[in-house]
Formats: C-alpha cells, structure tokens, sequence
C-alpha cells in the first residue's frame, strides 16, 4: 500500500476520513486450478470506452471494455483529483493490465484472460455499487469468467 | 460482493487503512503511489511482477476462522524519485494559459507521437477552447455549444481536466521521466494554468451556487497543491 509517511499531511488526513465498509459474513470462492481459470480485471479507475457516457460523480454502475479495445479508446473519468494520473497518461497498463494478463496467460499462469473487462467509479457509496456488483457477477458467469482482479486508483 | 456472487477475486491494495476493515478474501499490498495500481508506467516486467504475484494468491487456501489471505508486494516502483535529468517545458515567455498552451503545442505533439494517443478528449473540445470556457465561465462568455444530458459545469470540469492532461502530457514528452511531484509541482506553482485554477477554486468556494461551491472546490485543485 502507499506508505502513509509518504503522503502529505493534507493526503494522509485525507485518505483516514474515508470509511470503510466491513463485510460479513465474509465469502470465499476455491479456485480450483489457477492455470484453467478466465480471469477478468474490475477496476475502479473511472473508464470507460470513448461513446460511451462518462461518469458523472456517485455513479454506482460500471462500464465495459472489451479486451481489444484501442488505448487510445479508453478514457478516465474519475472525479477524484488526489491520485497521480501521469502514469495513466503514459501507460493504460498501469491502471488496467490487458496486455499483461494476456501475456500471462500466454505464459501459463492462468487458463485464459476475458474477453471484457470491467470498471467502476471508485469515489461512490458501496451501497449504490452493490445492485451492479450482482449483475456484473451474472454477466461474468455467463461469460464463462470465474476469477476476477480488482484494481483501485 | 463478487465473491458472495460466486467469482473468485484477489485485489490489490494502495491503503491498507481502507482495504483492512473489510477484509477481502485476497489482498496484495503494495507501496505504490494513489493513482498506480501495478507500479509504473512503461515498465512491462515490473507491472507482469505485480500481476504475476497477484494471480499466485488464488493458490493459497482460506485462513482459518474465515480470514483473508494478505501478502505484501516487496519491491518498490521503479521512477518514483525524482529524475534529476527532466527539464520541465520552458514557459517563462507566455502571458497568459493561450500563450502556454501553444509553446507546449510541439511537446505534446511529440508526446502523442511517442505513446500514441492523449487523455485530454473528455470534454470534446479542443485545449484552447478549454481554456476560453474555463476562462469566461462565470461571465458566461466562450460558452462552447451545449451537449445534451450534460451541464455547463460538468462539461467544465472535463474540460479543466483535459487542460491539465494537455500540459502534464506535454511535460511527460521526453524520455526522461519524471516523478509525479517534479510535475505536479511544475503544474501548480509554475503555469498560468495553475494559477487560473486555484483561482477558480477560491472563488468557488465563495459561491452561492452549491454546485459549483462543490465542483470548483473539490474537483479542481489536489489537496497536496493547494496554497
């Protein structure tokens, strides 16, 4: 985690007034075999595929972004200011690894990257993602994805 | 809750404050900046590194009394010191944010030349346009076109974030990398740009309109750069 004697006063005050949500009782899913596994990634960067609408500010829904999907096509528009988007701007991989969840697939480590992939807006109530959460959980079942990577900004 | 839906998941974790408390089945710690989930950006094995140790925590079984499996990545990211080669993009000439925005015009060429796309598309103008709306805003002058189903102030706040992406695109050109803080700080204490920001952000928050009080005062500016 970001060391919080890295942050400044300003963010480390910052980050220790948001809540979090305990959840109970608390789930666990097997993976069974790791190298047969289709995993997606789910983040919670703000992105989403140009055409599609931008989150606007407590969005509780997501967007999709199918695997093959240009760089250049998938935009962040997260409404936090207190996370470092330079990366983002040189590299798409540093907040949703395709590329690297498909070469580790090539590599073996798991059976096979989704087709899709998935992000919220983080800087939304839990509750409002919750109902969204369940469909996107259908979906990944019907899709045939059993092993998700959650990646926060 | 994908998992009590059936889906297996591993997380990483920026803030540990944040992930502890509701303790999700799987988590990787990392000591990377807000912002960076696998590290660094243009470092292949090291963000496969990252991933790769993610993956590896779905082999571990469940902790007894129902606890989460919690690893800590050890290594820091590479380019998060500052890069005593950089030199930020020279700018003491302009008089004003359409002055910059044109002297940092080849930079940003050659960024886009170089990583092939740039994130300053939200608001559909082009950066210049930006910076007239931005400019004119509460005078309502330079008011580009309205786009259906969304505000005048929603559409500023994506055009004030395609003006900053504009600028730290243009300062990221060379290879030399710099650290997030050498261009934060150039941003926010050596630009016009920076200056017409906090500005608008003062004068937000003596605003009797709540939403603009809102998104003029939280949405703008970061909390580590203001005055």
């Amino acid at each position: 985690m970001v060391r919080l004697t890295d942050l400044t006063t300003a963010m480390r005050s910052v980050v220790a007034s948001v809540a979090a949500t305990a959840v109970e009782p608390k789930p666990w899913v097997n993976v069974r075999r790791r190298e047969a596994a289709t995993v997606a990634l789910i983040s919670s960067a703000g992105l989403g595929v140009r055409g599609d609408p931008l989150f606007r500010g407590g969005d509780g829904d997501y967007r999709e972004i199918p695997h093959g999907a240009p760089d250049a096509d998938v935009l962040m528009s997260h409404v936090s200011v207190n996370y470092d988007r330079t990366a983002y701007q040189l590299d798409l991989e540093t907040v949703l690894p395709r590329r690297r969840l498909a070469e580790l697939a090539s590599a073996g480590v798991i059976g096979a990257a989704a087709d899709t992939h998935y992000s919220f807006m983080g800087a939304s109530a839990p509750e409002q993602m919750q109902t969204q959460a369940q469909t996107l959980a259908s979906t990944l079942h019907a899709r045939g994805v059993n092993a998700a990577v959650l990646l926060p900004v | 809750m994908l998992e009590a839906e059936g889906i297996a998941t591993v997380m990483v974790s920026l803030v540990s404050s944040q992930s502890q408390p509701a303790a999700p089945p799987r988590v990787l710690w990392v000591p990377f900046e807000l912002g960076r989930p696998m590290g660094a950006a243009l470092e292949a094995d090291f963000q496969r590194e990252v991933l790769r140790e993610l993956l590896m925590l779905f082999d571990v079984p469940r902790p007894p009394q129902a606890g989460s499996v919690l690893a800590e990545f050890a290594r820091d990211a590479p380019a998060q010191l500052d890069e005593p080669s950089w030199c930020a993009p020279a700018l003491s000439g302009a008089t004003s944010v359409a002055e910059e925005i044109s002297l940092l015009a080849p930079a940003h060429a050659q960024f886009v030349a170089r990583i092939g796309r740039s994130t300053a598309v939200l608001s559909g103008l082009d950066v210049q346009t930006a910076a007239e709306f931005l400019s004119g805003f509460d005078a309502g002058i330079d008011t580009p076109p309205s786009v259906e189903g969304m505000s005048d102030l929603l559409r500023l706040r994506f055009a004030v974030d395609d003006l900053k992406a504009y600028y730290l695109e243009a300062a990221s050109a060379a290879r030399e990398q710099a650290s997030s803080r050498q261009l934060h700080s150039w941003l926010w204490q050596q630009t016009r740009l920076g200056t017409m920001l906090k500005t608008f952000r003062r004068e937000s928050l003596e605003s009797d309109d709540p939403r603009r009080e809102t998104v003029g005062g939280k949405f703008i500016v970061p909390r580590d750069w203001l005055d």
